[in-house]
């Protein structure tokens, strides 16, 4: 069992001036939001494995920085957003070397051709759109994770849908 | 809500209903954040990572590495368990003794080098893997290699051996060589020791990277027997250099900095001087963790690649990848800048820009 569980304590509290907080255990967070994370990150980045390490990656990064992150949720979340749009510059290198590793795609062939087009979104819009439409989040929550203005988040909305509509209608 | 925006939300909705549960368990990922997996061990699997690439250059056979994401490799462990189709293996290191699936371990006074095990690691291991163990300055990590066909386990052993005694006479020389930077993680990260002529044009021909022929030799500054270089243009244009050296002077220095080319194509020697004066720094540096050993002198950075940290650290200085917050900070904060007589820092850049004033030396 976690042995970090040990460290536990209530969570999202101030305990001094410092703003350090007892973190919450690892395994409330883990359970809470692992699966969120790793689904969300696996819609982004398209690809289950990747997906996982994202997901992995934010935990560590929670881990590293838990006492002073007072909401674990919105910090993770962020974070899976930010290693996603990270994950997408690396795309085009891998794909160039791909043969090198012979490393399996596990992104499967896509059957619904609007997922093909949000696939193909840019990184911004395409998080947006999850964030949107699949986690239903407002425009300020997701201007947050995304740190940009709400306006910006309307403005890569409309810009994705439009662009989906086209697709779509072609 | 429109009804394109309602298909939209359906689409996502669906797929991600569709996506199977997540087989990675609490310990596994706790674990992998606890010893901050994803920082890295990433020279000592490099220096595994060398051993595979002369396995191939020693025509074993095509090997494949497993593992070379580095967020992957604890993980992938457990994740891979019971998928036969995995060639997944793990890597881990000796500071992780409670890993569940823990290896056979190399004695603690293992020299460095390199040594096949002749053990399986573990049930996930491949059939027909070689599993492979960097022993460093402080570390050892595992690697494993998917060997296709049928080579016999003598035949990796005899080509590691040839290579661990090209390294242990310190005929040495490095190249290291990044393919297509700035990508570091996903890259074609090959650092092959004691490598040779031959071997290399194996090497370039076995993993069939793209213009590999234009790594020519060229001719060597005193002090090196043979110094190889890449086109840039295997590289990203203008951003990269390879260099190999091979000769007694350096050990292991692989270079990679744009500083460095630029001055290389200034003076038109084609080649790097022998460094000097450096400055070793070992330091501990945040979420980076783990001793550094970064070495640089007027021409530009250089670095051990025993030191797995200076990795990251390298390529944030150089502006090869772009520093997140945390590494940022962790970076500027640690004692391997803050021990500096002279620090450019350029936030705005994110990239740091290091002056050696003499030998300086921060432990930590």
């Amino acid at each position: 069992m976690s042995t970090i569980a040990t460290e536990v304590s209530v969570g999202n509290q101030s305990s001094n001036d410092s703003m350090k907080f007892v973190a919450e255990s690892f395994e409330s967070v883990y359970s809470r939001n692992w699966q969120p994370l790793y689904r969300m990150a696996t819609l982004l980045v398209n690809s289950r494995a990747e997906g996982e390490d994202l997901a992995q990656e934010a935990f560590t990064k929670w881990y590293v920085r838990r006492e002073t992150i007072q909401n674990p949720d919105a910090y993770l979340r962020t974070v899976v957003v930010n290693l996603c749009k990270g994950r997408y510059r690396k795309r085009a290198t891998i794909g160039r070397h791909a043969h090198l590793f012979d490393r399996p795609n596990d992104a499967e062939a896509v059957q619904e051709p609007l997922l093909d087009v949000i696939n193909r979104l840019p990184p911004k819009q395409k998080a947006a759109v999850v964030l949107r439409y699949y986690e239903g989040r407002g425009n300020r929550e997701i201007a947050a994770i995304l740190n940009c203005r709400p306006g910006t988040v309307r403005s890569l909305l409309s810009r994705a849908m439009s662009t989906m509509r086209t697709e779509v209608e072609r | 809500m429109s009804a394109l925006e309602d298909r939209v939300a359906t689409v996502l909705r669906n797929e991600g209903e569709a996506i199977p549960d997540s087989g990675r368990a609490l310990h596994v990922v706790e674990r992998a954040a606890r010893h901050g997996a994803n920082s890295g061990r990433r020279a000592l699997r490099l220096r595994a990572g060398l051993a595979a690439m002369s396995l191939v250059a020693a025509g074993v056979g095509v090997v494949q590495l497993v593992g070379q994401n580095d967020e992957s490799d604890v993980t992938n462990v457990a994740t891979e368990q019971g998928n036969p189709a995995s060639s997944i293996v793990a890597t881990t290191d000796e500071y992780d003794p409670d890993f569940r699936l823990r290896p056979t371990w190399l004695p603690p006074d293992t020299p460095k080098g390199l040594y096949i095990d002749s053990t399986r690691v573990t049930t996930q291991t491949p059939p027909g893997s070689a599993v492979v163990w960097a022993r460093g300055e402080q570390r050892a990590s595992l690697t494993a290699f998917k060997v296709f066909g049928d080579v016999p386990r003598q035949s990796l052993s005899d080509a590691l051996a040839e290579t661990q005694a090209r390294t242990a006479a310190d005929a040495t020389g490095a190249l290291l060589w990044w393919a297509d930077q700035p990508e570091l993680e996903y890259n074609i990260q090959l650092v092959a020791q004691g490598l040779l002529a031959d071997d290399l044009t194996r090497l370039a021909a076995q993993v069939r990277v793209d213009n590999a022929a234009q790594i020519q030799p060229i001719d060597p500054p005193p002090g090196f027997t043979e110094v190889y270089r890449g086109s840039p243009t295997v590289l990203q244009p203008s951003k990269s250099v390879n260099i190999v050296f091979v000769g007694s002077a350096v050990r292991i220095e692989a270079v990679r900095l744009e500083g460095l080319a630029a001055e290389m194509a200034r003076s038109g020697a084609g080649y790097a001087q022998p460094l000097g004066p450096s400055t070793v720094v070992r330091g501990r540096s945040g979420r980076m963790g783990g001793a550094n050993t970064v070495s640089w002198s007027e021409r530009g950075w250089t670095y051990s690649v025993q030191a797995e940290d200076a990795v990251t650290a390298l390529n944030v200085a150089n502006g090869l990848v772009e520093a997140t917050d945390d590494e940022w900070n962790a970076l500027t904060t640690s004692p391997m800048v803050a021990g500096q007589q002279s620090v450019d820092i350029a936030p705005q850049k994110r990239t740091l820009e290091l002056f050696n004033e003499g030998e300086t030396t921060v432990s930590h």
